[in-house]
């Protein structure tokens, strides 16, 4: 006595989950892109500003090792702004509000930013993939 | 009292200097032209604070200790020796109740000032109850 067994649609289900790959892929980096530009943006929000060297020596550098692990990295060239160190860690000083953004400036003015985005980020990318993955049209 | 002059208080229990007149060298909050050789406790705001049943169950905060000296190492010695007295610490301060304090990197240099003295930071994540 034997039982056969026929599993039909593989054909479709290797499809799909190879658009819902490439789908939460392009997201993956989308979404890491966004969280970079929002920490860039808000960085230079708060970064104190005398003549705009500190401010313009902020930067975003892709830093991903291959297309599945996506990494930017927000920063202040410390080349060519050597006391870009000093102005972050050392506090009490006086910083006028000038510069592109009416935001009082600051101290810690990478580090907090980061800091203030790192609970929330997990959820935004979270919900990043979940929206995709209801709007990836699977085949039938 | 607050974070930084628990942290002080802590600092000076275990001998790292004093925090009253006549001859402050802790200072809470505070980073001061003079003296020369100082070390500046400083609240660096933190994190979205911990929540269960409605009600607040822990804050996370950073913490900043600086330390100015007139010699490279006299800074970074001390800088070193309060990061080992510092990172992973669970205990209570000033009755109020640290889970953890962690470094969030080594101390490390951020050269001389313009008085040609030697600073030596570190930040650390501190997860603590609310201070009374």
């Amino acid at each position: 006595m034997r039982a056969t067994v026929v599993i039909e649609g593989f054909g479709p289900l290797l499809q799909n989950i190879q658009r819902l790959r490439s789908a939460l892929t392009r997201q993956g980096n989308q979404s890491a892109w966004n969280g970079a530009q929002h920490l860039f943006a808000r960085t230079r929000a708060v970064v104190p500003y005398k003549d705009g060297d500190l401010y313009n020596s902020a930067y975003i550098a892709n830093v991903s090792p291959s297309e599945d692990r996506r990494i930017w990295v927000v920063g202040y060239d410390t080349v060519a702004v050597p006391y870009a160190m000093d102005v972050h860690e050392i506090p009490n000083r006086i910083h006028p509000t000038r510069g592109p953004s009416p935001e009082p400036k600051q101290d810690h003015f990478l580090s907090e930013p980061a800091d203030a985005m790192r609970k929330s980020y997990p959820r935004t990318v979270a919900d990043d993939m979940e929206r995709v993955i209801r709007r990836t049209r699977m085949v039938r | 009292m607050g974070m930084a002059a628990e942290i002080a208080a802590h600092l000076v229990a275990n001998g790292y200097g004093s925090t009253t007149a006549p001859s402050p060298t802790i200072f809470a909050d505070f980073f001061p032209g003079q003296p020369d050789n100082v070390i500046s406790v400083n609240d660096t705001t933190g994190f979205e604070p911990e929540r269960a049943m409605g009600r607040l169950v822990m804050e996370t905060r950073n913490l900043q200790i600086l330390v100015r000296n007139t010699t490279r190492s006299g800074a970074e010695t001390i800088a070193n020796n309060i990061f080992t007295l510092l990172d992973r610490f669970d205990g209570t301060l000033s009755g109020t109740r640290y889970y953890s304090i962690l470094g969030r990197t080594t101390p490390f240099s951020l050269g001389r000032d313009e008085n040609n003295r030697h600073r030596w930071t570190c930040n650390y994540v501190v997860r603590k109850d609310m201070s009374a």
